[in-house]
Parts: C-alpha cells; sequence; structure tokens
C-alpha cells in the first residue's frame, strides 16, 4: 500500500450505475409476469371475480326460478349446466354461488387479517411474558381441530351467510397471528431497525416505515392462500348442512345437492366441483406467485 | 475531557429464564470495561467472533439496556434525559452487513433522509433533497442514487449509503461495527480511505471494531483488545501492535497473514473460545494461555496501568512466550 492508494476518489471516478432505477411495484410485476402459473391464477381470480359481481345481473332466469317441466335436464343451449332436481338453471346457481363462494373467501380472510394482525404484532411487539402467554393461548387453540370449531360455532351462530362469516373470521386466525408475530420478531432483530433506532427514531416511526411496509408482503400472501382454505370449509359446512340456507347456492350447497343424483346425473356435481377445483387453484397459484415477487431480496438477475 | 467516556460497563444477557421468569442462564457478553474515546481520534476494538465487541459498541449506545456501569458524555452521564438527547445525536453507527442494515423497502433517499426525518432538520422537502444529495457526494455516490433500492446497489455502495446515514446528523463520533470486514479488500480500502478522509474533514471520532488486526493498526490511535467479553489490552496503537504484552494479544498479531511462506507463527493458541455462559474461574484465558500457571487458574487478573498509557490484564504481562 502506498499513500496514493488512499488518494480521494476523482470526480470522474464517482461510480455511475447503468441500469435505470425501478419502483418495488413495478419490479414485482416483472417478476410475476415471468411466472406463467401465477399469471393463470390472476387471470383465474379476476374471471371469476367479474362472473361473481355481474354474471348474475346478465343471466336470463334467477338463481331461485324453478321450471318442474324442466327438471333434471341435460347441458344444452337453453341450459348450458343443465338444471338440478327442481328445475332450477345450474349455470346461473354456479354463477350466483360464485358470489357466495368468493365474499365468504374475502370477508372471512379479512377478519382473520384483522385479528391475526393485532394479535400477532401485540405479542411480538410486548414481547417477553405477554408474548409467551399470547402464544401459548394460540398453540393450545391450534391443538383443536379447526374444523369441529367452526362445526361447533355454527351450530350456535344457526346456519346463514353472516354467520359464517364470522364463524369462518374468528376460527381461522391463527396461522396470520404466527406468520406476523415470526415476521414482526424477525425484524425487531434486523440491522436496519436498529439502525432506525440509533439514528433516533422512535417505536411509532419504525413501526410505521420499517416494521408494517416489510410486513405487508407476507400478511398479502396469507391472505389470498386463506382465502381458498375459506371457500373450501364453507363448502364443506354446506356440504354437511351447516351453510347457507337454500334457496340461496354456495358451490358448496350446490354440489352436496348434486351428490345425491350423482349416478343419474353427475354434471351436477360435476360443475360445482369444477369451479371450487378452478378456483382454488387459481388463489393458490396467485399467492405463490405474490409470494415470489413480493420479497425485494428475490432478484432473478443475480443481486445477493 | 474525553468524548465518550465508559466505566465498568456490563452487558448480561439472560438466555433462560425459569417458568417465573426468573432468571436461570445468564450469559455475561461484556464485562466491566472501562475505554474512553477522545474527539477527533480512533480507537481501534478487537477481538474475535463472539468476544464482545459490538454488543459494548451498541450497549454504549443505548442499543441494549446496560446492566451496569456508566457512559459519560463530555463528562455528563448519558442516563440524564438532555444528556441523552444530545448523545443520540452526536454519536451514530455505521454496521458491518451492509446488506441488512439498510431497510430493502426504502429508497436510498428515504432511507439518508430518516435521521433527518427524525430530528426535523430539513424543513422542506426540496431542502431534505438537497441534503441527501449532498450527503451523496460526501461519500462518491452519485446524486441519482436517491432515487433506487439498496439491492440496487454493490457492498461497498451500501456501506456509503450507511456511512451518508450516519453522517447526516453532522456528528461528534461513529461507532463503526466492523464497517469492512463483510467487503471485498479492494473495497475496504475505498471505505477506510473515505473514512480517514471524513475524520479529517470533520474531526470525527471514530470507535472502529475489526477483527483485523493490521487494519486497525493502520487507523486507530489507539487499540483495545477484547477476549470473552473482558479488555485484556490497551494502549497506543503501535505499541499494543508492536510490543503486544498480554499473550493474547501476542497470539493475535502473530495470526496476522505475512506475505512469507517460511514464516512460522511464534506464538500459536489452541482450543475454543470458553463459552460465555461459563467462563473459566480466574483469568478467563488461562485454558488457551501458553503461560499459564496455578495463580492464573485461581484469580482473575486486572487490568492495569504499567506503563503510562499501557493497560494490561495479565500477570505474566510482558513475559516473552515461547
Amino acid at each position: 500500500m502506498t499513500p496514493d492508494d488512499f488518494a480521494p476518489l476523482q470526480e470522474a471516478d464517482k461510480e455511475t450505475l447503468y441500469v435505470p432505477p425501478q419502483k418495488l411495484r413495478e419490479r414485482g410485476w416483472q417478476q410475476m409476469k415471468h411466472n406463467k402459473l401465477a399469471l393463470w391464477g390472476l387471470g383465474i381470480v379476476i374471471i371469476m371475480t367479474v362472473i361473481a359481481l355481474f354474471g348474475p345481473l346478465l343471466a336470463p332466469y334467477s338463481y331461485a326460478d324453478q321450471d318442474l317441466t324442466m327438471a333434471n335436464a341435460w347441458p344444452g343451449p337453453d341450459h348450458w349446466f343443465g338444471t338440478d332436481s327442481l328445475g332450477r338453471d345450474l349455470f346461473v346457481r354456479v354463477l350466483y354461488g360464485a358470489r357466495i363462494s368468493l365474499s365468504i373467501g374475502l370477508v372471512a380472510s379479512l377478519i382473520n387479517v384483522c385479528i391475526g394482525v393485532l394479535y400477532g404484532g401485540f405479542a411480538a411487539l410486548s414481547g417477553g411474558r405477554t408474548d409467551r402467554i399470547m402464544m401459548h393461548i394460540v398453540d393450545v387453540l391450534y391443538s383443536i381441530p379447526m374444523l369441529l370449531y367452526v362445526i361447533l360455532l355454527m351450530v350456535v351462530f344457526k346456519p346463514g351467510l353472516i354467520n359464517i362469516y364470522l364463524a369462518l373470521g374468528i376460527a381461522y386466525w391463527l396461522n396470520m397471528a404466527r406468520i406476523v408475530r415470526g415476521q414482526i420478531l424477525s425484524l425487531k432483530q434486523q440491522d436496519y431497525v436498529m439502525a432506525a433506532r440509533s439514528c433516533g427514531s422512535s417505536t411509532w416511526q419504525i413501526l410505521r416505515r420499517h416494521m408494517i411496509p416489510n410486513c405487508v408482503g407476507p400478511i398479502i400472501v396469507t391472505l389470498t392462500l386463506s382465502i381458498p382454505d375459506a371457500i373450501f370449509t364453507e363448502a364443506f359446512l354446506s356440504f354437511i348442512g351447516l351453510g347457507v340456507s337454500a334457496p340461496m347456492a354456495s358451490w358448496g350447497v350446490l354440489a352436496s345437492e348434486g351428490i345425491n343424483s350423482m349416478r343419474s346425473f353427475p354434471f351436477q356435481l360435476l360443475f360445482p366441483a369444477l369451479a371450487l377445483c378452478l378456483t382454488m387453484l387459481g388463489f393458490m397459484f396467485l399467492g405463490d406467485g405474490l409470494r415470489d415477487a413480493l420479497d425485494p431480496q428475490n432478484d432473478k438477475e443475480g443481486g445477493r | 475531557m474525553a468524548l465518550i467516556d465508559v466505566h465498568h460497563l456490563t452487558k448480561n444477557f439472560i438466555v433462560r429464564t425459569d417458568w417465573l421468569g426468573r432468571p436461570r442462564n445468564v450469559l455475561t457478553a461484556v464485562h466491566d470495561v472501562s475505554l474512553a474515546i477522545h474527539s477527533g481520534e480512533t480507537v481501534g476494538l478487537v477481538g474475535e467472533s463472539g468476544c464482545g465487541k459490538s454488543t459494548f459498541a451498541r450497549t454504549v449506545l443505548g442499543l441494549y439496556e446496560k446492566t451496569a456501569g456508566t457512559v459519560l458524555f463530555k463528562g455528563q452521564d448519558v442516563q440524564q434525559t438532555d444528556t441523552a438527547a444530545v448523545f443520540h445525536r452526536q454519536v451514530q453507527m455505521i454496521f458491518q452487513d451492509p446488506y441488512a442494515s439498510l431497510d430493502p423497502r426504502m429508497t436510498v433517499e428515504d432511507i439518508i433522509a430518516e435521521p433527518l426525518r427524525n430530528y426535523g432538520i430539513c424543513s422542506s422537502r426540496i431542502q431534505l433533497q438537497q441534503r441527501v444529495a449532498q450527503l451523496l457526494d460526501e461519500v462518491d455516490l452519485s446524486r441519482e442514487a436517491a432515487q433506487r433500492y439498496p439491492h440496487e446497489f454493490s457492498g461497498g455502495q451500501r456501506q456509503r449509503v450507511g456511512i451518508a446515514r450516519a453522517l447526516a446528523l453532522e456528528p461528534d463520533c461513529i461507532f463503526c461495527d466492523e464497517p469492512i470486514s463483510a467487503l471485498d479488500v479492494s473495497v475496504q480500502v475505498q471505505i477506510v480511505n473515505m473514512l480517514q478522509r471524513l475524520q479529517k474533514e470533520r474531526n470525527l471520532a471514530y470507535l472502529f471494531i475489526a477483527h483485523d488486526l493490521a487494519m486497525v493498526h493502520h487507523l486507530s490511535r489507539r487499540i483495545g483488545v477484547m477476549y470473552l467479553g473482558r479488555l485484556v489490552e490497551l494502549g497506543d496503537g503501535d505499541a499494543v501492535y508492536h510490543t503486544p504484552l498480554h499473550p493474547y494479544t501476542q497470539a493475535l498479531i502473530s495470526a496476522v497473514p505475512v506475505p512469507d511462506p517460511h514464516y512460522r507463527r511464534q506464538v500459536c493458541i489452541s482450543g475454543e473460545v470458553p463459552s460465555p455462559l461459563a467462563p473459566p474461574p480466574g483469568c478467563v484465558f488461562h485454558p488457551r494461555c501458553p503461560l499459564a500457571d496455578e495463580r492464573c487458574k485461581m484469580e482473575a487478573p486486572v487490568l492495569q496501568e504499567i506503563m503510562p498509557g499501557r493497560m494490561v490484564a495479565c500477570h505474566h504481562a510482558g513475559k516473552e512466550v515461547r
């Protein structure tokens, strides 16, 4: 080493960056674009949402219109998915079922997020004994099969749309609480949180600037993945008769009606089941894709 | 008067508690360390991984709550709220891992502006941007870096962002927690060079933590050597480097790479660092020390001034190891 090696850099030597700057959101989208499955998932979710919102409005029949002369009709030009044993158009009922099932998935998951984020965040931030006790409660609740818990709640609540929202929302927040707690605990140990503290940020500022933005990714992913869970649980509840009541139709109700006549009219089970599967797959793919896209460390071109 | 005066600082971590929350296992990461940093000087702190160097720095800064001891800033105890406010503003920190110390979701501008916002230094957005641009100039980063995210930079560039953030509040002292050990050798020189330039321009004091003794010697006026949470030797940089008195320091210096294949290490120590959960009795270095005798196993040596400005904690200080 000579003293020359320690001479300051000249203006011209200042390092320049050649790649144009890019917003994190744009980069996330770039990542998503390369992920075929995630795009399919996104497509399915968007189509299902559009169908759920506008499908029933455009249909010539209502979900409750009965035409006993046309009972158990096979799929054809008049009734694309056929009709059920009361002559109700199955296509319209599946469309309408999308509305119910998706809304249950969304509302129940949002309730999960609210409870889970508050609970997990509070536990992680207070730390120590509070954290331990709160998480032990979660562990105990976790050991009860959730389905059993939901069924008990539904028996108490009486079947109905709003009660399903509530029962699922109350039961399934445990996962979210754990994920948020884990995330915040690991963020608390991050050097950049230390750095923020050493340059004078208050707890609230750290929460707002560092914790929340860095938690949003995992929360969105968990939310996306918990929607199909909720949809499926609702389908199961409807299947065993604890779900929405007739003449309302969720996919679970339709499937459970279809199963009675599975041998003679298999299409009555097939279409609702297909819609259910497709939606669940869509959300799963989307959730996985989001997980990859929302991680800023995850850089395909190298990086770390 | 010293800028920062640390007296008998001790930091215990409670590793396990029993079911009532009472401590069961206690890890002493920093044990009774006293150190003064004068304004404008660099104090080097060396020691192997896990010896408590970083914990010492973080505890002094108040990032960890200290177990015992006092920290004086310009003669005032930082426990007083008004001193604490000044202290936290005037003493900043640079972190070891330039990947972990920058929030991946913030732009460089937001990262550097964070301390400025905290203390309300810039009243308008334009002023803030100007100040950030100025700081980027200081650390030889181009101004267009402001709108970018940390992942777009190399390790050395990120470390400069960290330095810019530490400079934002015009501090008197910066604690450099192994700022170069995560970087390539060529980049290390750039960063060290920059730190020296900034020191000259701003009369900054540094607490420079590293395990690279040669680099610490190059930079520091005084060097402290830590082993298992204790300060075992402290003195003038040249003196510690050329005539080490503690056998551990001698071993460390003998371990500095020398570009000569026929060179044989004079002092080798074997074995692992004992667990800080169960430090050995007597002198904590005795299980690995070539000079250890019965006294070392019983009695812990005290850090004593054996020459002016030279402190050593060893019963056999100055004996040659053969």
